[in-house]
Formats: C-alpha cells, sequence, structure tokens
C-alpha cells in the first residue's frame, strides 16, 4: 500500500471505534493489521457512492439469484432479503492452518465418538462417559444402534461455530451434525461477493471454496453402498423438508451446484429395503441421501411417527445397508452440550491426540461436583440446555436479578441433567457497513468440514454471522444480524486459480457429454410442480387481462363503457370470483364504485381469488421446480409476485393499470421464454398441459356466462337475435382481453365467435386448447406398470379430450351457433376439463400419505 | 393332566398369538416392525418360533435392537384390504432363583449407583447397563404425581426389593383394571388421575414411579398363561399379550414385579422382549400407504404342553 493509500485507509478509519474486545480489523493501539490492507486501501480509493454502488450491485444480484429465507407465518412475505454485508471477514492463511486443523481434528473424533455411542459403546462401558448422557439424552436414536454406514463414515457434513475471545484464540461454541445448513450460503455469499469485489480478491490472494464443494459431491458418490452395483453412477438425492422451510432456499441452491436431484419425502419410497426415486417413468433406485431433515423426522416406521417429511422405511434400508444417508442417522446425539466437558477426555481415548480446539469451558449439571459449582457462580456464566430438545434460550446468569437467578437454580436443582453452564465469551468484532460507515459488529464464524477419501476437508473461510447491534451477545440472523463472506488471505495458490466468482464453471461435476441424470427421469413430484406452474400462471394472465380490459373500458375517457358492455365483464369477473355479485339496477356505471373493487382484486392479499393470492400459489409452486424452468423464468416469476403496497384510502386506476400492464407483459414474457427455451420434454409436456387446461377452462366460463347473458336478453326481447348477442358479449370479453386492439378492427362479432371455439390455429382460441391437451395426453409416458389405476386415468382422459375434440369439430361443423347446441355442449365439456385434471393428478402425481398403523 | 407347577420348576408352553387387520380401503403399501419372537436369553434356549404373515410380504428381515430383542420388519408392497400376523411359540419357562426380597440392598444404595459419576478406574458395568431404562421416556414422562404416589413406599433404607413389590401392590390396589377406559395413546397423566386402564398404562404407572425415585426399571412385553389352575378364575389381561414391569436390584439383579395382578406366580409369565415402555417392544407397529380407518382383532392362546403326550 502506498502511502497515500495508508494515509486514505486512516481517514476511513478514523470513525471506526471497536470496544475491549479483539476486533479482527485493528488492533489495541488502533492500528491496521496488515492482512485487511488490500481490502482497505481497495475501499479507500471509493468515494461513498461507488460503495453504495457496489452494495446495491450485491443487492441486486442476491435477488435475482432468488436467495434468502423464509418466514414460516407470513406467506405474503415470502423469502425474506439475504442480509449479507459487503466486508468480508478476513484470515491470514496463516492462522486458517491452525483453524483448519482443528475442526478437522475435530470431525474425525465426533465421527469416532458416534461410531463407539452407535457400536460396542466402549466410551460408556469404560467409565470415560456417562451413561446417562445417552440414555437421558433426546437426541440418542435408539433405531440406530448397530448400523454401521458405508466407509464408517457417520459425518459427510459438519459444521461447527467458532468464536474469538479478547487475547485471540479461538474457541468452539457449538457443533452441528445432523442437517448443518449455512455450506451453500457461503457459496453463495462468495459467488456474489466475488463478483462485486472481483479486483480485491485477486489481490488479496484469496483461497478458493469451489474445490471443497466438489470434493463433498465426490465423497457422497464414492460412499454409496457398494451393493448399489456398478453399471450406473450413484444417484444422489438432497432430502429437504420442503419449500417452507427456513433454508430452502439453501437446499435448492445446493442440489443445483451439486447436481442432485432435490426431492421431498413424499417423492421417495422404500421397497425391498432399498430407497427408490417416484418418476413418471417408474421407480428409480436412490443410493445416497444427503438429508436436510433432522434425525427425528427421517424416518416415521422407526422414529417419529407423526412425520410426513421423511420415508418410511429409511432406517431399515440403511440397516440393510443399500443407502447411505448423509449425516447418518443419528449424528444429532453429540449436539449437546453436555458432551462437550467430556471431548478432551475421549480425544485421547479415542485417537490418542490432544484436542487442539478447545471448547468454551462448560460444566454440564448431570455431575454434583459441576452442578455446585455452576450454581455457585451464576452471575458469570451462561446457563444453556444440555441437549437441544430441552426447552431454555440461553440465560445469561449476569442478567438476571437476584430472584431471577434462584429461579434458575430451583429449575437446576429439579432437572440437573438438563443444564450446561458455560464461561461467557466476549466475541469478537469485525467491521460491517452501516450508513456508508465502518462500524465494529460481533461475529460468530460457522466453519464446514466435509468427509473426503482422505480423511476430512475443510471450506477454507465460512459463514460469518455478525449481530445487529456491537456487544449483542448473542448473533442470530433471525434476530436482525447479518452474514459476511469470508476470506482466508494471503495463500499461495497450488495449481492455476480458481475464479469462485463463476461458480458454476469450477463446479463442472456433470460428466462431460451426459446429460443430467436427474432429468431423464422426471419426479413425480416435479411434474406437479410444473402443472401448477401452468395452470396458476395462466389463471393470473386471465384474470389481469380481465380486469386490465374492464378497468380500461370503464375509465376511456372518451367513450366510457355503457352498463350493457360492463355487464358481461362483470359477470365474468363474479364467474371467477374476482368481483363481488353487483346490483346493476342503478342504471350508472359510476355507481357501481368498480375502480376500490378492481383495487382489491389487484392489491389485496386478503382477497382469496385476488392476483396476489394467485401469485402467492404460483411463487409458491415454481420455487419447488425452478430448476426444471428456463433460465430466467424465475426471476420473472420473483418480479411478477413483488406486488406493489396495497394503499386501500386512495384507489388510482393509472396505478392500476400500471400494474396490469406489468403484470400481462411478465406474464406474456414468462410464456415467451418457455415458448423460445424449453426442451420439449415431459416436463413442458405438463406445463403447457396446465396453462392449456387452465385456459380451456376460463374460455369455457367465459362462453357460458354469455350464452346465459344472451338467452337472458333474447327472453327479455331487449335485442335481436340470441346469436348475435352471444357474439357481441363475446367479442367484448374475450377479444378485448386476449386480442386487445382487433376489436376496432373487426366488427364482425360471429367471425369471432367461431374463432374463439373452432379456430385451431389461434393460439387463444378453444380448439386450439383441446388439441393441444390431446397431443400431450398422448405424447406422456405411461405411468409404470405397477400403477394400474394411473394407466387407467390416462386413457379415460385421452378419452374425454377425444369426447371434446369430437365436440367442437362435428357438434358446431361451422354452421351458424345455435345457442341451446351451444350450451348443450360446453356443460360437458367445461366437466371433461376438470376431470382431466383430477385424473392427470391420480395418474401421475398421486402420492398416498403414509400414516401410523 | 400335569401339575401346572411342577415339581422341577418349569413349565412348558404353547403360546398362538394373532392380529388380524382389516382395512376400509386398499392399502397399496405397508411397512411393519414386529416384537413377536422371544429375545434369547441364556435359560431359555430350547425354544420354537414360527411367523406366518398373509399376504405374503416382499420383504422380511431380522434384527436386535438396542435392547437385545429380535425385531422381524415386514413389507408389504401390493395392495392388500386385510393383513394376517400369526406367531407359534413353544418355549419352557424356568422359574428364577428364589430372592428373599427383604434381604436386597437398601434402594438409596441401587440408586446412588445408577447416578454415580462415571469411573474409569472400577466401571460399574452392571450399573452402566441399567442405566438405560432409568430415565424418562416417550410414554412415561416425568410427572410429580408419579413421585407423589411412589413415596409411601419408599421409607429411607427399605430394601429395594421389598419395596418395590410394595409398590406393585399398592397399584394393583387402587387401580381398576378397565380395558375400555383407554387406548394405546392415552397419557400416564391421565390413567394417574383416572386410576383405570389395561396392563400396559398400570405397567407404565409402576416404571414411572420407579424412575422417579431415581431406580431402574423396564417394561417387559409378552404372555401370560391364559389357562389357570383348576379353580383359580382366569387372570387379567391373559386373553392378549401381557406387560410387567422389572427392576434393578443392584447385585440381586433384575426382579420382575406385575401390578395389574398383584403377587404372582414367576412360571406364568412368558417374557418376550423388554424395553423402556410400550414404544420400544410393541408388538407390531406399522405405516401404511392407503387404506382409510382400519380395524384389528388380537388372539393370545397360551397352554401349558402337556409334555407326557409327547413321550
Amino acid at each position: 500500500m502506498s502511502d497515500l493509500d495508508q494515509d486514505a485507509a486512516i481517514a476511513a478509519l478514523s470513525h471506526y471505534a471497536p470496544g475491549a474486545v479483539w476486533d479482527e480489523l485493528v488492533t489495541g493501539e488502533r492500528r491496521l493489521r496488515p492482512h485487511w490492507e488490500p481490502l482497505i486501501g481497495y475501499l479507500s480509493q471509493l468515494d461513498p457512492t461507488d460503495i453504495g454502488e457496489l452494495r446495491d450491485e450485491a443487492a441486486r444480484l442476491l435477488r435475482q439469484n432468488g436467495v434468502g429465507y423464509t418466514i414460516y407465518h407470513d406467506p405474503r412475505a415470502g423469502d425474506r432479503p439475504w442480509p449479507l454485508d459487503l466486508i468480508p471477514l478476513l484470515i491470514p492463511a496463516a492462522e486458517w492452518r491452525t483453524i483448519e486443523a482443528g475442526v478437522i481434528q475435530r470431525a474425525r473424533l465426533l465421527n469416532a465418538i458416534l461410531a463407539d455411542i452407535y457400536g460396542g459403546q466402549r466410551m460408556v462401558g469404560e467409565g470415560r462417559l456417562p451413561p446417562s448422557l445417552l440414555h437421558a439424552n433426546p437426541s440418542f436414536l435408539r433405531p440406530s444402534c448397530g448400523i454401521e454406514p458405508p466407509g464408517g463414515v457417520f459425518l459427510h457434513l459438519y459444521a461447527v461455530d467458532l468464536a474469538r475471545s479478547p487475547d485471540g484464540q479461538w474457541w468452539v461454541l457449538a457443533d452441528r451434525m445432523q442437517a448443518p445448513s449455512g455450506a451453500g450460503y457461503a457459496l453463495e455469499n462468495r459467488s456474489v461477493i466475488g463478483r462485486v469485489l472481483a479486483d480485491c480478491m485477486s489481490a488479496a490472494a484469496v483461497l478458493p471454496i469451489a474445490p471443497f464443494f466438489a470434493s463433498l459431491r465426490d465423497n457422497l458418490s464414492a460412499l454409496a453402498p457398494v451393493s448399489s452395483g456398478s453399471l450406473r453412477p450413484p444417484r444422489v438425492v438432497l432430502l429437504t423438508p420442503g419449500p417452507y422451510n427456513e433454508t430452502y432456499f439453501e437446499h435448492a441452491y445446493l442440489a443445483r451446484q451439486l447436481d442432485l436431484s432435490l426431492v421431498e419425502g413424499a417423492d421417495l419410497t422404500v421397497r425391498g429395503r432399498r430407497v427408490f426415486l417416484k418418476t413418471l417413468n417408474g421407480l428409480e433406485p436412490v443410493d445416497v441421501v444427503l438429508r436436510r431433515l433432522d434425525d427425528d423426522f427421517c424416518d416415521p416406521l422407526e422414529l417419529r411417527p407423526e412425520s410426513t417429511l421423511g420415508v418410511a422405511g429409511l432406517a431399515e434400508a440403511a440397516r440393510a445397508g443399500t443407502v447411505t444417508i448423509a449425516n447418518a442417522l443419528g449424528s444429532g446425539v453429540l449436539e449437546g452440550m453436555a458432551f462437550k466437558p467430556f471431548l478432551p477426555g475421549l480425544s485421547q481415548a479415542l485417537l490418542g491426540e490432544t484436542l487442539a480446539l478447545a471448547d468454551v469451558a462448560s460444566w454440564w449439571c448431570g455431575g454434583d461436583e459441576e452442578r455446585r459449582f455452576v450454581v455457585d457462580h451464576l452471575d458469570r456464566l451462561v446457563i444453556k440446555p444440555a441437549f437441544p430438545t430441552v426447552a431454555l434460550e440461553p440465560a445469561f446468569g449476569a442478567e438476571l436479578s437476584q430472584a431471577g437467578r434462584e429461579a434458575l437454580a430451583a429449575r437446576i436443582a429439579a432437572r440437573p441433567l438438563d443444564f450446561v453452564g458455560q464461561e461467557r465469551v466476549e466475541l469478537s468484532t469485525v467491521p460491517a457497513q452501516q450508513n456508508g460507515r465502518l462500524v465494529p459488529r460481533p461475529l460468530v464464524l460457522r466453519v464446514f468440514v466435509a468427509a473426503s477419501g482422505a480423511g476430512f476437508v475443510a471450506l477454507p473461510g465460512g459463514l460469518t454471522r455478525i449481530s445487529a447491534a456491537a456487544g449483542a451477545p448473542i448473533v442470530s440472523m433471525q434476530q436482525g444480524g447479518g452474514c459476511k463472506d469470508t476470506w482466508i488471505t494471503g495463500a499461495p495458490l497450488p495449481g492455476p486459480r480458481h475464479e469462485d466468482a463463476d461458480i458454476s464453471k469450477v463446479i463442472t461435476l456433470r460428466t462431460p457429454g451426459a446429460s443430467r441424470s436427474s432429468a431423464d427421469r422426471l419426479a413425480s413430484r416435479t411434474a406437479d410442480g410444473l402443472f401448477w406452474v401452468g395452470r396458476y400462471a395462466e389463471r393470473v394472465y386471465g384474470s389481469a387481462r380481465l380486469l386490465r380490459s374492464l378497468l380500461l373500458g370503464i375509465t376511456d375517457a372518451a367513450q366510457p363503457w355503457t352498463l350493457q358492455e360492463v355487464e358481461p365483464a362483470l359477470a365474468l369477473a363474479e364467474a371467477f370470483d374476482l368481483l363481488p355479485a353487483l346490483d346493476l339496477a342503478r342504471g350508472r356505471v359510476a355507481a357501481l364504485k368498480l375502480v376500490p373493487l378492481i383495487h382489491a382484486a389487484v392489491l389485496d392479499h386478503a382477497h382469496a381469488s385476488g392476483l396476489p393470492a394467485n401469485l402467492h400459489r404460483l411463487t409458491h409452486a415454481a420455487s419447488g421446480v425452478r430448476d426444471h424452468l428456463p433460465h430466467g423464468c424465475w426471476q420473472v416469476i420473483a418480479a411478477l409476485g413483488r406486488s406493489p403496497a396495497l394503499r386501500a384510502n386512495r384507489p388510482v386506476p393509472s396505478a392500476l393499470l400500471l400494474r396490469l400492464d406489468e403484470v400481462v407483459t411478465l406474464e406474456a414474457a414468462l410464456w415467451g421464454m418457455v415458448d423460445d427455451m424449453m426442451q420439449r420434454d415431459a416436463g413442458w409436456r405438463f406445463l403447457d398441459l396446465g396453462k392449456r387446461l387452465e385456459r380451456a377452462i376460463n374460455h369455457i366460463a367465459i362462453l357460458r356466462a354469455a350464452s346465459a347473458r344472451a338467452q337472458r336478453l333474447a327472453g327479455e326481447a331487449r335485442g335481436g337475435d340470441e346469436e348475435a348477442l352471444l357474439a357481441a358479449t363475446v367479442a367484448t370479453v374475450w377479444a378485448r382481453s386476449a386480442r386487445p386492439g382487433a376489436l376496432d378492427g373487426a366488427r364482425d362479432h360471429a367471425a369471432m365467435l367461431s374463432a374463439m371455439l373452432l379456430d385451431a390455429d389461434d393460439p387463444f382460441g378453444l380448439a386450439f386448447q383441446v388439441a393441444a391437451i390431446a397431443a400431450h395426453l398422448r405424447a406422456l409416458p405411461r405411468p409404470g406398470a405397477d400403477a394400474s389405476e394411473g394407466v387407467a386415468s390416462v386413457a379415460r382422459a385421452l378419452d374425454l379430450i377425444g369426447g371434446a375434440h369430437e365436440l367442437l369439430s362435428n357438434g358446431l361443423g361451422g354452421a351458424p351457433v345455435a345457442l341451446a347446441t351451444l350450451n348443450g355442449l360446453l356443460a360437458p365439456l367445461g366437466i371433461m376439463l376438470r376431470e382431466i385434471s383430477d385424473l392427470l393428478t391420480r395418474a401421475y402425481f398421486t402420492h398416498a400419505f403414509a400414516r401410523p398403523a | 393332566m400335569r401339575s401346572p407347577d411342577p415339581p422341577d420348576g418349569t413349565t412348558r408352553y404353547r403360546v398362538r398369538h394373532v392380529t388380524h387387520y382389516r382395512y376400509q380401503a386398499s392399502v397399496e403399501l405397508a411397512h411393519h416392525l414386529l416384537h413377536l419372537e422371544p429375545r434369547p436369553m441364556p435359560e431359555r434356549q430350547d425354544f420354537a418360533w414360527s411367523l406366518a404373515v398373509e399376504p405374503s410380504p416382499a420383504a422380511t428381515a431380522r434384527h436386535l435392537d438396542c435392547f437385545g430383542n429380535p425385531v422381524t420388519y415386514v413389507a408389504i408392497e401390493a395392495p392388500h384390504d386385510a393383513l394376517r400376523i400369526s406367531s407359534e411359540l413353544e418355549i419352557t419357562v424356568r422359574r428364577p432363583p428364589a430372592v428373599d426380597l427383604a434381604a436386597t440392598p437398601p434402594w438409596e444404595q441401587v440408586r446412588d449407583a445408577i447416578a454415580a459419576a462415571p469411573d474409569e478406574a472400577a466401571p460399574d458395568e452392571a450399573a452402566r447397563g441399567a442405566a438405560a431404562f432409568a430415565y424418562a421416556s416417550a410414554r412415561i414422562p416425568p410427572l410429580a404425581a408419579l413421585s407423589a404416589y411412589a413415596g409411601v413406599s419408599f421409607p429411607p433404607a427399605a430394601a429395594i426389593g421389598t419395596a418395590a413389590s410394595d409398590l406393585a401392590s399398592r397399584i394393583h390396589r387402587d387401580f381398576v383394571f378397565d380395558p375400555v377406559a383407554t387406548n394405546v395413546s392415552t397419557p400416564l397423566a391421565t390413567v394417574l388421575v383416572n386410576r383405570r386402564g389395561v396392563c400396559q398404562d398400570l405397567a407404565h404407572v409402576a416404571i414411572g414411579c420407579l424412575r422417579a425415585v431415581g431406580l431402574s426399571a423396564r417394561y417387559v412385553s409378552g404372555y401370560l398363561r391364559t389357562i389357570p389352575p383348576a379353580g383359580s378364575p382366569r387372570p387379567r389381561g391373559a386373553d392378549a399379550s401381557h406387560a410387567w414391569v422389572s427392576v434393578w436390584c443392584g447385585q440381586d439383579g433384575w426382579i420382575d414385579f406385575d401390578p395389574t395382578n398383584g403377587q404372582t406366580n414367576p412360571l406364568d409369565y412368558v417374557t418376550i422382549a423388554w424395553g423402556r415402555d410400550f414404544d420400544d417392544v410393541s408388538p407390531a407397529r406399522g405405516i401404511l400407504f392407503g387404506g382409510g380407518g382400519h380395524s384389528v382383532a388380537v388372539e393370545v392362546d397360551v397352554e401349558p404342553v402337556d409334555e407326557a403326550a409327547h413321550c
């Protein structure tokens, strides 16, 4: 760094004031630690506007990638934006080597303890581990006893939270073993920061993290059970609890990066003590399950019987040795804080090594002496649950009143086994961006370790989490904290440089030439998801077009719609539950106060069938299948879902019109992308089937509403003949919404009606939809031979669509449309189309739900 | 006819245990775990056991669970609307060595051995093993009412055998055997309040009381002879599988008590499996796909074999 840079750096830090803890950036004498020089030098050359731009770019990249974590209780909120801070945590390579050696040793130790606990329990037998640590521990998984996982590997991916005390020493806060989260977020953070701070990163010689994931992926395949045979590559799936899980983004992201099939419990089944994936073509064997379900939920047969997230028979398959579960069932047993005081002794006993990376000093109240010590020192300890299932937020003794401490001591005395006292660590701080300034924030570093052919490897870096305020004792993203990329700097790089910024280039895990193994066989749930994306997207599209033409009509200053023109559109909006039933006897359109009603249908989340509700359904369906949609579709769907805020007090037609235009344009873009880019495989057929069925069902609703109106008016002798009335109605509703602009040119209402019904070349016409549905049904794979009901369902659906086709081509036959004939056709056709949707569900998507016997 | 309690202290039984499920709708796929095979015990190796399942399972497997009980895994992978599981057993029960309950160790001494800190120099292996049954389990949570009820039977320095026997007798006296008061999922707290239940519930009460004072107690699942000796009433709970408790008594090992029937003859009991509570050793548990509602009929016959007839 030049003198000039040095001055700028010092100026940039003039307001940075860490407290009496270790600060990662500056020393106690407020001197910049040398490994930060490249980054601070780089940042100090930028003015606040530049830094603001970098931050915005990072936020946009994150949003485009759809990064976030879900909030359970708020269906509207969707994913919360990912709070990634621009400034990474920097750790010099030399210091990292020590941490790395420590976490790898720890992974070996924990793996060895698991092997002992679920094997011979020698450590208990030899008196090195109190039996109550197993038998009073709710996370001890008895069905796992005696199951030896392939290769003796229990931990395929392990995470450990580290904190640095004021003397600069790193300590272990917690171990995460059953389904550790965060590695995917670390990868995503790197891919964003690696782009935003690309220059700086290469100057700082940052160790790449992508090879870690390649190694993880290789190891998952390598540890597939030998029995799975060698004729095909092992199939590895990532088992997620589903889109409502708070870290679902990470599951989908990791599955994509590691080229694994993302599956839910209902996608898997156990037959003949083997795990299979349900696909449209039948059952496909699964060799490795990387699970993001907690231990208890993995198998309703042997574990929590009410769990609908797991796979019945999974433990039996593991026992039979036909599947590798990563991490092994029961790994969560060691997450209990109660184990911590025993780790140094176990390290000596099992590895013959001194534990290098120590835990924050902890005392388990299961021992008499330890309990007395904890109760006598409540004022300087943190009291934590001994086992994860004990309901207790960490209690900071120093912050409790005398009465509070006494109450806590009483709880400990009543159930001593449930409590651990831990020394309180003053967390180190790291600079974070806040309003253009750097401020010190407490941090916890999560480091990841993966099994590899050669033991264990650590991800060089990790997920750094910071708390929202200085001095906050708990670091939690749930409580408003943030996260950071983590750089191991100044590393001599072996071999050619990897660019983490383009992760997709680094992790080329697919065998060249081979297509995605997971895509060859479309999972039933994926087909189901694509079908519903088609239906909901089209439902939104149709609603938006209808509301838009209605709004345009009533607000046309030059020639506003008359009541007669409004009426058919209203009838339809009512039929689609977009608008309530209105009393038209008032005689004037203005008296109907339509704008606030349209406003609610466009923007109110509480409107059960309004745009926001259906967009939410669309987003939810799409989130499960986003990897099966063409690139960019997810961004369009996410953009559709970002509904503007509802301003109930001031419904403005112009704002509504802009929103409706936006929805219609984005929908058109979505279908354009699907048409242009999507491979014409079974997945596309299900998506298009959903769209065609929805569109056809809508058309029939339009026609039925229009013909009912025509019959009524003709009966009242207010207008001409029925057919002309029907055609006029269709023209005002259908043509205006489907073919805006076409109306003025073509006044021939009858021709338009005929086009809507019979023109097989008009992609908005009914005949087109029916023909497309028929083609799809014929081309779809037949459900597997074991699904006799499915085969029958598809045959019946084909019959139905054939009937519909016949009705349309022969029933009308180009002759003038007789209303009675038309009605006679439409009613059964509508029923048929809905039935086809149900039959598809039965043939392809049904997962009969498991229940305890 | 032989004496039901022969002088050599053994009785040979023939047991037939049939479970018959009927489903309202067809079950497409079913996984079942059965605890029907008798656990291996050194004193009774001469048994013959067979299992028949209809419809025929696509997969069966056997393993020992963490308590040493044999478990049979059965998967039926074709649609079926009924399932019949029949277990046939011939086994000899031997009278356990006589124990003078009053001479068993004071209960506090046993309690302290279970809770003792690990001692690498002199690990107490029996106490390590007993500890598996000393803590709360899914069906037997720690309840204040359990400690309150147990207290009377555990005065200071009482012999553990006498105290446990007293507890079993009190439960036998205070609780009403009532096959309709509870079902398999009735919580223990309800049983304690209503003081009614079947053998499973009363065993849970006894185990909960013993654990409440810091002792190790296990749930024993098995059979009780259904044909009473002449002139005796038919014992309660004998028309189904039975459950009782076993208490760890330190140097005197595990001693069985039956809180459902009070004082009993050990030769009337056939042990199949033991665990912490019913959930660990339930004779049949399963997960069904499809099926709708179901009904279940269970038949158990336990008859002494007239060994003379074999000669």
